[in-house]
């Protein structure tokens, strides 16, 4: 018989597999997939960590999380995707091994910076450094979205294993409000493609100085 | 009027966008609705300011002099640039730039705009402020890509990606100072997430924590404000923006972003027993945001870009002013209401320029003062004032800075009065060339006429003047003395 606590060490390992998964994923619906899975797992955690705490409202947010994160803002990315017939092959900066590198460095980092101040867990800082990374690493739009939505996967996991109790009001608006932004930038993202022909970011150089 | 009130007449206004059938109507009840709400709030602000009585701003909001000061501005900015839209869209409009669903969009988001900006000033709630500055971004997102062109969609795309992860980054570090509360004073969550109990209770929380805490609030909330490296995103953004929206950009949103920051420091100095942490990291990205602005102005070719790039550095400015002390923090509350007044006056005139010449390359403007002597009769007097020439306010609170500089960090002063100067050759050089450089063909052009924009120019040219010398009398001192008290914990 598996424990809650288990359970919540199984979504805590589960939402890292799968974030760095999406580094290894040539085509951008695996990534998306990768993405959801991953969500799912923070939603896993939300609910267990939230009845460890004997916190019920966790419970009704976690709900939130679902909704948008695993249901709603994949969905969305792939239906932008397939309305601007973007390519669904990522285009890397580095190559396999230098990528294992860069992410082998970010978790390094956020275990030192973990060890630091007192009490700031691993997982949520190593969420937002690779968020920030594959948003550097990654050539295309729809992957910076994914790194964006893994940053707040990272913030929300930091919500969940320290704080919790935020009231249900605060947090379904900040659900909202992220789910807004990753719209947005997919109506964007489906733009630039019509006017570039291309979601390569390397090609947004008008403004360049 | 309650923040709630506030919130709903704003959505009305907003939906009316879409209520109404001719953009001339669209244009005609934006403006007229501007004026009422924006009067109102000002009105409140004043009696705020006063000790007049005011609406019940209570729960997840809050209001102090310093919040006063900001909502009067925003609602200043707010009826100006209304007043300029309904003029500058309609120009568009009947010259087939902006259809129909672009105009309503535009007054929509106008509307919204000025909501996330006010909800911003007035939060106490950390999730109310963090969706308010979040907002903020998306309201403008669109606005920002309104011309549906290459580089304005560009523009946009930097624009959302950059600022919303600063504003996640943001989000982890409010989560972090919740955090420290819940560990150190034992807080609730929900008492945690009020930013009047942090500053109470900040004595107790733990330095290492609150270190982390704040430097994640003040490189997030920082990408927002423009300060170097983080500053990418704002002259793309405010250039390609229709002029209005790049008024309030760069007039007011880059101050209410600052202002979130400032909350935070007073928070983080009371956990910190001193200031002298904070004031670094205000005073190195200060430094570096004026420097940095300085180099990218000397070789600017574009006039809208060029306000930009001052905005980085007037927000740099009032970085390192806030790194110096009381005074300091004084100063940069001078040239945050200085700044207000006259940065959105100046967006109005390159607007009239846009309009008039069809670009925003220097190199294409010349003869502006035979063309447009209306126009540049306003904009020389703003830009002089911006450069902080008395009687501006700018020259009040850039004295009281460098004052203070001079005697903590000499050298660090004297750096930054060469990049002053360097910034204000090179906006005297190129605004000379717009104004009276000659064109390769002569201009044959219909004589320019007073219009409501002058008429809002000259409204602010006024203010700006009649502030900057209010700045010099010892009341200036003991109104924002108060202000300062509002600011600061220790």
């Amino acid at each position: 018989m598996i424990s809650l606590i288990h359970w919540n060490q199984l979504f805590i390992a589960g939402l890292l597999l799968f974030t760095l998964a999406i580094f290894g994923k040539p085509r951008l619906p695996a990534v998306i997939r990768h993405f959801a899975l991953a969500s799912l797992c923070l939603t896993g955690l939300t609910v267990t960590t939230s009845l460890l705490r004997g916190d019920a409202h966790g419970v009704y947010a976690s709900l939130g999380t679902f909704a948008f994160k695993v249901i709603a803002i994949p969905t969305i990315l792939l239906y932008a995707m397939r309305r601007s017939r973007a390519s669904m092959q990522v285009s890397f900066y580095l190559r396999p091994a230098a990528t294992s590198f860069v992410v082998a460095s970010v978790l390094l980092a956020a275990y030192l910076i973990s060890l630091r101040p007192a009490a700031v867990p691993f997982l949520p800082i190593a969420l937002v450094l690779l968020g920030l990374s594959l948003m550097i690493m990654r050539k295309d739009l729809s992957s910076q979205i994914i790194g964006f939505v893994t940053m707040e996967n990272g913030v929300a996991a930091y919500g969940v294993l320290t704080v919790g109790g935020i009231p249900l009001l605060v947090e379904v608006g900040i659900i909202l409000t992220v789910t807004a932004g990753a719209v947005l930038m997919a109506v964007l993202s489906r733009h630039v493609q019509e006017m570039y022909a291309t979601g390569d970011t390397e090609r947004l150089t008008e403004l360049t100085e | 009027m309650t923040p709630l009130l506030l919130f709903a007449c704003l959505l009305l206004a907003a939906a009316s966008a879409y209520a109404l059938r001719t953009a001339s109507r669209v244009r005609g009840v934006s403006l007229a609705a501007a004026a009422l709400i924006g009067g109102a709030v000002i009105v409140a602000a004043f009696s705020g300011l006063t000790g007049g009585p005011v609406p019940p701003i209570v729960g997840w909001w809050h209001a102090d002099a310093f919040t006063w000061t900001l909502v009067a501005l925003v609602s200043f900015v707010y009826v100006a640039a209304a007043a300029v839209s309904y003029r500058y869209v309609g120009v568009e409009h009947h010259e087939g730039v902006l259809t129909l669903p672009q105009v309503r969009l535009y007054f929509c988001l106008l509307h919204v705009f000025v909501l996330t900006m006010l909800a911003a000033a007035l939060a106490d709630n950390l999730g109310v402020l963090w969706m308010s500055l979040e907002g903020t971004t998306l309201a403008t997102t669109m606005l920002v890509a309104m011309y549906r062109k290459d580089a304005s969609i560009e523009a946009a795309w930097k624009y959302v990606i950059l600022c919303s992860i600063g504003i996640s980054l943001g989000l982890l570090g409010m989560l972090m100072f919740v955090h420290a509360a819940a560990l150190g004073a034992g807080l609730s969550p929900e008492e945690a997430l009020s930013l009047s109990a942090l500053r109470a209770h900040a004595a107790a929380f733990d330095p290492a924590l609150t270190r982390w805490a704040f430097i994640f609030v003040f490189i997030g909330l920082g990408t927002k404000v423009g300060f170097v490296p983080m500053h990418a995103w704002l002259p793309d953004a405010h250039s390609k923006t229709p002029s209005p929206i790049s008024a309030m950009l760069s007039g007011i949103l880059l101050n209410v972003a600052l202002s979130g920051i400032l909350r935070f420091k007073a928070v983080a100095d009371a956990a910190l027993r001193g200031t002298a942490w904070t004031d670094g990291l205000f005073l190195a990205f200060g430094f570096l945001s004026v420097v940095v602005a300085a180099f990218f102005l000397l070789q600017q070719r574009n006039y809208k870009r060029m306000l930009a790039y001052s905005s980085v550095e007037h927000m740099g400015l009032m970085a390192f002013a806030v790194g110096l002390g009381p005074i300091g923090v004084t100063a940069a509350l001078i040239h945050t209401v200085g700044h207000a007044l006259v940065k959105p006056m100046l967006f109005f005139g390159a607007g009239e320029i846009m309009l008039a010449y069809k670009s925003t390359h220097i190199e294409d403007i010349r003869e502006a003062k035979r063309r447009l002597p209306i126009t540049s009769a306003l904009f020389i007097p703003g830009l002089l004032l911006i450069l902080a020439l008395p009687p501006s306010a700018l020259f009040v609170s850039e004295f009281l800075a460098i004052g203070a500089g001079m005697q903590a960090h000499p050298w660090l002063s004297l750096l930054l009065l060469s990049a002053l100067a360097m910034i204000a050759f090179s906006m005297l050089k190129s605004v000379t060339t717009m104004l009276y450089g000659e064109a390769e063909a002569p201009l044959e052009t219909a004589p320019e006429r007073w219009n409501l924009t002058h008429t809002v120019m000259a409204v602010q040219l006024c203010a700006a003047a009649a502030f900057g010398i209010f700045a010099l009398t010892p009341a200036a001192l003991r109104f924002f003395s108060v202000v300062v008290r509002s600011l600061t914990t220790l």
